[in-house]
C-alpha cells in the first residue's frame, strides 16, 4: 500500500498523522515548522521539515503519485492553495484538504480537491448530536417563560 | 558544480605529472638508466612540491632534467590553476564567472578579484625568488664558478620558496650546516612560501596597519611563530646530547640547526643533518608538526595551521559550556568552517593511517620510519630518514610501495577535502530537513 501523506501538522493534521501511524499505516508527515516535525518524529521515520508549496521539495520526500494526501493548512490560505496545486501537479490521486471558510473551500474545490473538510463544522455537528441525544429536551413554550440567556448562547454557538 | 571543477583541477595535476614523467624519461634529461616509475616518482614529488627523491637530482639528471624538475616545482608551487588564469589573462581580458570560481577553489581563497590577485601572486613570487637567488648565488660563488653558482642559487631559491626541498647537493644542506646566511635565507624563503599568498599579500597591502588584520592572517602568523619555536625547543631538548645529530655541535650550531630542522619539518624538507640519527620521539613529534603544516593557499602541505587552530578553538568553547558561538579575536567562527576543519582532520588521519598500514604489511621497514615517510609524502614535506645514503627511504620500497607514496603526495597536495569530493561525488541540493535524533556521546 502506498503511504498516506499529511501536509501540515497543526492540531488537526497532527492528530490524523499520529492516528494513522498508530494503525500501522505508513505516512509521510510534513510541516514547515521544525518543532512540529520534531514532535511527529517519535511516531514515524518519515517526518520532514520543508516548504510544501515547493514541488521539488515534495518530490524529494516522495509525495508524488500517491493515493491519498491530506492537506491541513488552515491559517495561511495562500500556502494551502499553492500546496494543493503542487500536489495536483505531482499526480496525487485523492487530495483531501481542510478549509477554514466557505470561500477557501470553494477555491480548493475548483483546484481539483476531491474532498474539502471544515473541521470546526464537523466538530460542532458531533457535539450538537451528543447534546441532542443526551439532554432530555423539555418542551417549553418560549413565549410564556423567561428565557435564560445563557442556554440560548450555548446552543447558538454550536 | 564544485565537483566538476575539482575534477578538472585533479585531471590537470595528473596531466602535468605524467607530462613531467615522460619528459624526464627522455634520454636528454637523465644520465644512465632511469626506470619510468622513478621518473614518475620524481615528477610527482616535484609537482606536489614534496622533495622525496628515489634518484639523485644532481648526479642522475642533466641540466635539462634539472630544469624540468625546477619548472615542475614552480608550476606545482604557484598552483596549476593560477597558471591557467595567467594564460587567460594574456589571451583575453575577462574571465568568465565560472573560471574565476574554479581558480578560487584551487587556491582556496576568500573573495578577491582573481585577475588582480594572480598578478600580485606572480610579482610576489618573482621578487622573493630573485632576491633569494641573488643572496644564495653570492654565497655559492665561494665554492663554484659563477655560472654554476647562479644555477645553484636559482634552483635552491625556487625550491625553498615553493617548499619543495629538492637540492642539487648530494648531501642536501648538510654541507652548509654551520652557514648562518645560507640556512637563514632558505628558512626565510620557506616560511614566506608557507604563509600562503593570501597572508603575504595582505601583509604587503596593509603594511601601515591602517585596516584590521584578518583573523586568518593573525592565526597563520602567530601559529607559524609558535610552531617554529615549539619545534625548535622540542628538538633541542630531545637531541641535545644525541651524538648522531646535535650532540657534536657547538651551542650556536645546535640552536641554528634545530631551528632549521623545525622550519623544514613543517613544510619544506631540506635537511642539515642525517635524519636517520634522530631519536624515535623526535621522529614521532615531527610527524605531528608535518601534519599541521603551514598556511592555506600557499606552497606548504599538511592539514594547515588554521584547520588545527579552528578545532582547538572549538574544543575550548565546548569545554567552557557557553551559549556563545566559538570565536577568536572578537570574530565568530562559522559552523561551516568548523565542520570543514573536522572533516579535513578525520580524512587526513584516516588516509595516513591506511597507507601506513598498507606499507607496513608490504614493505620490510620499521614502523616509525614508514610512518615518517608516509606523513612526509602526504604533507608534501619531503624529509626522510633516508636509505643510508643520499636518497629517501622510498627507494627501498617496491613499485607498489612507490605508487602508494605517489598517491599520498597527490592526495596531500590536492587537498584531502577535494580528494574526498572526488570519491564521494557531488551532493545535490535538497529542500527538506530531517527532525533531530538524539545520540548520546
Amino acid at each position: 500500500m502506498k503511504p498516506v501523506a499529511v501536509i501540515g501538522l497543526g492540531k488537526f493534521g497532527f492528530y490524523i498523522a499520529k492516528s494513522l501511524a498508530k494503525l500501522n499505516i505508513e505516512i509521510i508527515a510534513v510541516d514547515s515548522d521544525m518543532e512540529k516535525v520534531q514532535q511527529m518524529a517519535q511516531f514515524t521515520d518519515n517526518a520532514f521539515a520543508l516548504n510544501s508549496t515547493s514541488k521539488v521539495a515534495l518530490e524529494e520526500v516522495g509525495v508524488y503519485n500517491l493515493e491519498t494526501v491530506i492537506v491541513s493548512i488552515g491559517e495561511n490560505i495562500e500556502a494551502s492553495i499553492l500546496t494543493v496545486m503542487a500536489l495536483k501537479d505531482l499526480n496525487n490521486k485523492n487530495v483531501i484538504a481542510k478549509a477554514i471558510n466557505p470561500t477557501h473551500g470553494e477555491i480548493l474545490s475548483k483546484l481539483g480537491v476531491n474532498k474539502v473538510v471544515y473541521p470546526e463544522e464537523i466538530a460542532g455537528k458531533i457535539l450538537l448530536k451528543q447534546l441532542v441525544e443526551n439532554i432530555k429536551v423539555e418542551e417549553v413554550d418560549v413565549n410564556q417563560r423567561k428565557i435564560n440567556p445563557k442556554d440560548e448562547i450555548v446552543i447558538l454557538d454550536l | 558544480m564544485t565537483h566538476k571543477y575539482v575534477k578538472s583541477i585533479f585531471m590537470g595535476y595528473v596531466f602535468i605529472i605524467l607530462l613531467g614523467a615522460v619528459m624526464l624519461s627522455l634520454p636528454m634529461s637523465h644520465i644512465g638508466e632511469l626506470r619510468f616509475i622513478d621518473a614518475l616518482f620524481t615528477s610527482t614529488s616535484a609537482t606536489c612540491v614534496t622533495g622525496l627523491i628515489v634518484t639523485s637530482t644532481s648526479e642522475n639528471f642533466t641540466f635539462i632534467g634539472e630544469l624540468i624538475i625546477l619548472t615542475l616545482i614552480q608550476i606545482g608551487g604557484i598552483g596549476y590553476m593560477s597558471l591557467v588564469i595567467i594564460f587567460f589573462l594574456f589571451v583575453k581580458d575577462h574571465l568568465s564567472f565560472d573560471e574565476k570560481r574554479a581558480t578560487k577553489l584551487s587556491l582556496d581563497l576568500p573573495d578577491l578579484h582573481v585577475g588582480a590577485f594572480t598578478k600580485k601572486i606572480l610579482s610576489v613570487v618573482f621578487i622573493v625568488e630573485s632576491v633569494g637567488a641573488l643572496i644564495l648565488t653570492y654565497k655559492f660563488s665561494e665554492r663554484f664558478e659563477w655560472d654554476e653558482a647562479l644555477w645553484h642559487g636559482i634552483f635552491h631559491s625556487v625550491s625553498a620558496f615553493n617548499n619543495a626541498g629538492f637540492s642539487l647537493f648530494t648531501d642536501n644542506m648538510i654541507g652548509y650546516r654551520s652557514d648562518t646566511l645560507v640556512l637563514g635565507v632558505i628558512s626565510f624563503l620557506i616560511i614566506l612560501g608557507g604563509l600562503g599568498y593570501f597572508v603575504v599579500i595582505e601583509l604587503h597591502e596593509n603594511r601601515k596597519f591602517s585596516k584590521r588584520i584578518t583573523i586568518h592572517t593573525r592565526i597563520v602568523v602567530l601559529g607559524t611563530i609558535f610552531l617554529i619555536l615549539f619545534g625548535m625547543f622540542l628538538f633541542l631538548s630531545i637531541e641535545w646530547s644525541n651524538p648522531k645529530t646535535l650532540g657534536e655541535m657547538s651551542v650556536y650550531d645546535k640552536l641554528l640547526n634545530s631551528l632549521f630542522l623545525s622550519v623544514n619539518f613543517r613544510t619544506a624538507g631540506f635537511n642539515s643533518m642525517d635524519l636517520s640519527g634522530l631519536r624515535d620521539s623526535s621522529l614521532f613529534y615531527s610527524t605531528l608538526l608535518m601534519m599541521t603544516g603551514a598556511g592555506q593557499g600557499g606552497t606548504a602541505g599538511g592539514m594547515k595551521i588554521t584547520t588545527i587552530a579552528v578545532l582547538i578553538i572549538m574544543v575550548y568553547f565546548v569545554l567552557k559550556q557557553t551559549n556563545q558561538e566559538p570565536h577568536i579575536f572578537k570574530r565568530t567562527i562559522e559552523r561551516e568552517v568548523i565542520n570543514k576543519a573536522a572533516t579535513i582532520i578525520m580524512l587526513s588521519s584516516g588516509f595516513v593511517l591506511f597507507i601506513t598500514l598498507v606499507l607496513l604489511e608490504t614493505q620490510e621497514q620499521p614502523f616509525i620510519r614508514i610512518l615518517f615517510e608516509v606523513v612526509s609524502a602526504f604533507c608534501t614535506v619531503g624529509v626522510s630518514v633516508g636509505d643510508g645514503g643520499i636518497l629517501s627511504l622510498s627507494v627501498l620500497f617496491d613499485d607498489f610501495g612507490k605508487m602508494a607514496i605517489i598517491a599520498s603526495m597527490v592526495a596531500g597536495r590536492l587537498g584531502v577535502f577535494a580528494f574526498g569530493l572526488l570519491l564521494v561525488g557531488n551532493a545535490k541540493k535538497v529542500h527538506f530537513k530531517y527532525p533531530v535524533g538524539r545520540i548520546i556521546v
